[in-house]
């Protein structure tokens, strides 16, 4: 906000006013949403349906839910408002919905628009309303911003335990959570194949860090790389065909490119004496961040997915691990794991700007980001707490939405429409 | 194996090569004198051979009558070395005699006919041409401005109320008036990045001499986003305002009988 030229203090011509100030606002910040519960008809589910899409509005790195103790408009089904009543408030836009045996009828209102929804929309349910509301505020998401929303999503991640791990994959919002991997040994490093179907990951059920992959669902996994030495850090490539990860078959830990379909070869990409690990893929396919510490400590650096010589783009800190690239086309952002002082918090970098945005602080170890598949939350794992999801532009609180020792977190792609 | 062995085996492996090769020839060739020479000849060769050979197997046994040395790492070294008195030895010199040292006497120039220059006063600068007591005036003149005087303000150049600079800057684009300053941000005036609109409220307050804020109202309003925007800003000044109030200026006390308006502008992303 600032102030700029104003004119005529003595308000001759501009009729009864003394003086006009400019007022420059900046559109920054989240969009003040109120979503009240509905009590008429079916309590139960019309609380449910509130609670999930707060939480999913919470999440999506646009709104700010409103706490719904100051609302002074009636709780009723009726798919109506009363627009002063909601300014007073404080709510930019309100949500309503009615639920019915076997569907929900939802609304959207812009307190500025009047009694009039911008948006509404019928959705057949059966049973469980979760995914439901979640296709709906993903119609909302759209409405504001023109990008889909990624509710309805999921996340697999690395559970530890003792002595093993395994790898669970879960709903985005926690729900709905189940093991992949059905062994007794040590499963690191899940990766989530760009058309959600399948998830990578490094397993020592055979003793060597081999890679394998399983169906999304679970079931039996196929070994896809089994180099001698390290098979780990698996990153599919934006069109599926491919994977990157590190392999140590000469020795020392290198950054690959194998076919997804087979495991073979396609080319190697990095060749230096230091330790080359954790490959992450450009959006377009075009580069991969990885973790070296060819310069001393470990620091993030990018090179083409062809090959060639790699730069270093991390600056801060003589400790960064772990990248992953912003899904969002045409921007250049990496989230990364870098440690300020005694902690590990998670920071993105903008790579055309080279600016650098906190998405932790002072909030426990943090680690292993992934991006949402549409760009606007990073999920990442606090050491002994669980799986957290933040917003990507570091504002707003992290929410847990899975509780246990976790690790190696990644994000699945978008939701079928 | 011992090299005995080979010493041994060596004459006997020969003869009885010379032998079959005798044969061969005899059988070849009635002539027995011409084989007879040509086995002559070719043990002579092997003689000096194998003395040859066997002399050179017997030099390279050791003490214990074994050939097998023992690997280069198990071997003792031992350093050792006679002490030669050296003599030095230096590149080839040049011999030159050095110059007689010589004795100069005090007071005395070599030159007898020398003429010595009367010390120099340096403190003293050579005086400038024209240079007067009085040009120091001129001085104060030349380098002082003429309006270097205790007075950097001037005179103002704009009037109160006229907003495109007033009496605390003179930037092209200014904070406007501190008491405006505070208007603003107790407005906390914020546009959600999501927010959907094109218009540009304009809101009015009428300001009452105490500070207060009385009423509001809107001289434009829009259908989206951005009137909810300011229509929150205008609401949360006149709460603030009425619960703490500021009293006006004496300066802007004209507003307080007129509509003070704001209008609301979002920047281009």
């Amino acid at each position: 906000m600032g102030v700029s030229a104003t004119a005529h203090a003595d308000g001759d011509d501009t009729g009864s006013a003394g003086a006009v100030i400019n007022v420059n606002g900046k559109k920054t910040g989240l969009y003040p949403i109120a979503v009240p519960t509905v009590t008429e008809g079916d309590a139960a589910a019309g609380k449910q349906v509130a609670e999930i899409a707060s939480f999913d509005f919470s999440v999506a790195g646009v709104f700010k839910v409103l706490d719904p103790t100051s609302f002074l408009d009636t709780q009723s089904a009726a798919l109506s408002i009363d627009p002063q009543k909601w300014k007073d408030v404080g709510a930019f836009g309100v949500m309503k919905y009615k639920v019915s045996g076997d569907a929900i009828d939802f609304a959207l209102f812009d307190v500025a628009k009047g009694t009039k929804p911008v948006l509404t929309d019928h959705l057949a349910r059966k049973g469980d309303v979760r995914p439901v509301v979640h296709k709906w505020c993903n119609e909302v998401v759209k409405y504001y911003t023109g990008e889909p929303g990624f509710f309805g999503s999921k996340i697999v991640f690395t559970a530890k335990g003792k002595p093993n791990s395994s790898i669970v994959a879960m709903d985005f919002d926690g729900a709905n959570a189940y093991s992949v991997s059905h062994n007794n040994s040590v499963n690191i490093l899940p990766s989530w194949s760009p058309s959600g179907g399948q998830i990578a990951y490094t397993s020592f059920m055979r003793d060597n860090p081999d890679l394998y992959v399983a169906a999304a669902g679970g079931g039996r996994p196929k070994r896809l790389s089994a180099q001698r030495g390290m098979n780990t850090g698996a990153a599919w490539s934006p069109d599926g065909s491919k994977i990157a990860l590190t392999l140590s078959k000469d020795g020392n830990p290198e950054i690959y490119i194998i076919n997804a379909s087979d495991g073979s070869v396609v080319r190697r990409i990095t060749n230096d004496k230091a330790i080359d690990t954790s490959p992450a893929w450009s959006p377009d396919g075009s580069q991969l961040a990885f973790v070296s510490d060819r310069n001393g400590g470990p620091q993030i650096f990018v090179v083409s997915s062809s090959g060639g010589s790699a730069r270093q783009v991390s600056t801060n800190g003589n400790y960064n691990t772990t990248p992953t690239w912003s899904p969002k086309a045409g921007k250049h952002v990496i989230a990364y794991t870098t440690r300020d002082g005694g902690s590990y918090d998670i920071v993105t970098l903008d790579l055309d700007s080279n600016t650098m945005t906190r998405i932790t602080q002072n909030e426990g170890q943090n680690e292993e980001p992934a991006f949402a598949p549409n760009g606007r939350a990073i999920a990442f794992a606090r050491d002994g707490q669980g799986v957290f999801i933040a917003n990507a532009d570091g504002s707003g609180k992290a929410v847990k939405v899975w509780s246990g020792s976790a690790t190696g977190v990644d994000w699945g792609p978008l939701p079928a429409p | 194996m011992s090299p005995w062995f080979y010493i041994g085996i060596i004459p006997v492996l020969s003869l009885l090569v010379i032998h079959l090769m005798w044969m061969s020839d005899a059988k070849a060739s009635p002539d027995r004198s011409h084989g007879a020479h040509h086995v002559i000849g070719v043990v002579i060769v092997l003689v000096v051979l194998v003395t040859a050979t066997g002399w050179q197997i017997v030099t390279s046994i050791g003490d214990d009558g074994s050939d097998h040395k023992p690997p280069l790492q198990e071997m003792q070294t031992i350093e050792a070395s006679l002490a030669v008195k050296k003599t030095k030895v230096t590149q080839p010199q040049k011999h030159f005699k050095e110059p007689d040292p010589v004795l100069k006497k005090e007071g005395v120039s070599h030159d007898e006919n020398k003429k010595v220059d009367p010390p120099k006063d340096e403190k003293k600068d050579p005086p400038k041409p024209n240079q007067k007591p009085e040009d120091i005036k001129d001085l104060e003149h030349k380098f002082h401005h003429p309006n270097d005087e205790d007075d950097p303000a001037g005179k103002p150049v704009t009037n109160i109320g006229d907003f495109n600079g007033n009496e605390h800057g003179f930037a092209t684009e200014t904070k406007g008036d501190p008491y405006f300053q505070q208007l603003l941000a107790d407005m906390q005036y914020t546009v959600p990045a999501a927010s959907k609109d094109e218009g540009t409220p304009v809101g009015c307050i009428h300001l009452t001499p105490d500070g207060k804020i009385p009423e509001t109202m809107f001289m434009e309003q829009t259908t989206g986003d951005y009137q909810t925007a300011a229509d929150l800003a205008l609401k949360q000044l006149q709460k603030t305002r009425n619960a703490n109030p500021i009293e006006v200026p004496d300066k802007l006390k004209p507003l307080t009988t007129k509509w003070l308006c704001f209008k609301f502008t979002v920047a281009a992303q």
